[in-house]
């Protein structure tokens, strides 16, 4: 057999005095690489999704032992512990600031044993704090990167660190403003329950979780969710869709409104609006974000006419309550209808 | 079922959060499972990056289920393979179905357990062309540095100095490199030619 002619079906192992290799590798060339721009790329986003699990990961391995170890410890130190939660706790960090708050909020700190601190507007909340709400209470959160978290009555939820909470029980609202994005690959605002975790895509969506039953409701934009059965496969969950999982089955995703009574209570814990500077259109717009209603001119003057309104004052209420109180200050008239905020000029 | 106990290191201390760890598994993957995507999408560079974002994307997620009874290499490669799959669903216009045959089961074994027999059979049929790309498959078949290392050698022809000081170590362990890698290299290019040959003679005679 002559080499290098006809058989390139293995590199020949004969002796021949030259390495049968130089012979094969004649007819290759170097292998295809990606450019650098791709590299940097795939590098960056593969990279932020392994900080995502570890992060993860982390927390659990600390919850687990942290569980196990408060069993051990709690009886004898419960006597000793500082039940006043954030102060005298320099290493502290602070996750968000309370907005807006009605009725009874504690929030206990991560070695208070249970008991906790009652929260006012404007006073930090801090990573490794647990929040817990009562009956007809709740509380509405800002966070640094400006995304608002309101917490419905009776829910708890932990703040684990300054970009992710996880909720034990109850209802949360998420609403990352209308510059927000986030994702799993842009290191985003991440939600985690026991049944799965949701990340936003630029979005207002409702968590619940109610015993075993977790449910998310998508608002505006979307979110993905990956559900703690099937860590493989990301779910992503649009405008008008919900997604639930119980104890049995994987992810069921159904239709669900995006305005009307399950949103009310989000409503009423939503930051106020400051008029001042801000042109009527802008303000209808935030009302629209808020109650999850379309909003529509009925005509080209009524649309004009909302732009050229500027407004001034605060108003420290419920969209739909603000509406109708600023609407009487204009020449313009509103009407809600089927999902729809109509805005017409009044005759 | 031998277990791959360097890459289960590997994975363990990626999900202890290393960052070394992730280095090294982004350098020692990314090219490779690249020309792996490249490959099965008649060299479309733009779908081969998203293809492999996505799959290396799925994988850190799918970490913790990586016991150690494939490489790492070879279970980065069925993500990839299903990523490929969807991104060739997802453009419909793609209608292309590129059949290869390191997709063969029984390549994908052999490959895997670096435990082929060397064959000698005549390939007078064998074409240039798919030897050289047998030879870039073969490797990216074998470890990340092994691959290099021939690559260095007998393509861009460096000298072992030079192999050493780009994989930094003495020339001495250089030249030991270069052997095993050799003989890695032998036993799944042998494979993957013996599978062709094999196939081309079934084809005749059907």
């Amino acid at each position: 057999m002559e080499k290098g002619t006809s058989d390139h079906s293995k590199p020949d192992r004969q002796s021949t005095g030259e390495d049968p290799l130089n012979t094969l590798f004649k007819h290759a060339s170097s292998r295809p690489a990606p450019s650098v721009t791709d590299r940097r790329a795939v590098h960056d986003a593969v990279h932020e999704e392994w900080l995502q699990v570890t992060a993860w990961r982390r927390w659990r391995h600390r919850a687990i032992g942290f569980s196990a170890a408060a069993a051990v410890v709690l009886a004898v130190t419960l006597l000793l512990l500082d039940i006043g939660g954030q102060a005298g706790r320099p290493e502290a960090t602070e996750m968000a600031r309370v907005v807006k708050i009605s009725g009874p909020v504690r929030v206990i700190a991560e070695d208070a044993g249970g008991a906790g601190a009652a929260l006012a507007i404007g006073t930090p909340v801090y990573v490794a704090q647990t929040l817990r709400t009562g009956g007809e209470s709740g509380i509405s959160l800002r966070l640094a990167n400006g995304l608002s978290l309101r917490v419905d009555e009776h829910s708890e939820l932990d703040l684990i660190d300054d970009h992710s909470v996880k909720l034990l029980s109850g209802r949360v609202y998420v609403d990352t403003g209308t510059g927000g994005v986030g994702s799993p690959s842009r290191g985003g605002f991440e939600l985690l329950t026991a049944r799965g975790t949701v990340w936003h895509v630029g979005t207002q969506y409702m968590v619940r979780m109610d015993g075993a039953r977790l449910a998310v409701s998508v608002r505006r934009g979307a979110v993905q969710f990956l559900g703690v059965e099937d860590e493989a496969s990301a779910l992503v969950v649009s405008v008008g869709q919900e997604v639930s999982v119980t104890g049995r089955g994987g992810p069921k995703v159904s239709v669900t409104d995006t305005h009307g009574d399950q949103w009310q209570w989000a409503e009423e814990l939503g930051p106020g609006f400051a008029l001042d500077g801000r042109s009527m259109d802008e303000f209808l717009a935030w009302v629209a974000r808020e109650t999850g209603l379309e909003l529509k001119y009925r005509s080209s003057a009524a649309k004009q006419a909302a732009e050229q309104t500027a407004l001034h004052g605060t108003v420290d209420l419920p969209a739909r309550e603000a509406l109708d109180i600023v609407i009487m200050s204009t020449d313009l008239a509103a009407e809600i209808e089927d999902g729809v905020i109509e805005i017409s000029v009044r005759p | 079922m031998a277990i791959h106990q360097d890459d289960k290191r590997l994975v363990k201390r990626m999900l202890a959060g290393n960052e070394g760890a992730f280095a090294q598994f982004f350098d020692d993957y990314f090219s490779r499972l690249y020309r792996f995507a490249l490959t099965r999408l008649s060299g479309d560079g733009e779908a081969a990056r998203d293809v492999v974002q996505q799959a290396m994307t799925k994988a850190v997620r799918k970490l913790h289920s990586y016991r150690g009874e494939a490489a790492l290499f070879t279970w980065l490669c069925v993500i990839c393979r299903n990523e490929v799959t969807d991104w060739r669903r997802k453009n419909a216009s793609y209608r292309e179905n590129v059949v290869l045959v390191e997709d063969r089961p029984e390549v994908q074994g052999a490959i895997d357990a670096f435990n082929a027999s060397a064959l000698d059979h005549p390939a007078d049929e064998f074409q240039r062309r798919e030897a050289a790309r047998l030879i870039h498959v073969a490797l990216d078949s074998i470890p990340a540095n092994y691959g290099n290392a021939l690559e260095w050698k007998y393509i861009e022809g460096h000298s072992v100095k030079e192999i050493a000081r780009r994989l930094d170590v003495s020339p001495e362990a250089a030249q030991s490199l270069l052997a095993r890698a050799k003989r890695a290299f032998r036993e799944v290019y042998s494979t993957l030619a013996e599978t062709v040959m094999t196939s081309r003679v079934q084809q005749r005679s059907s």
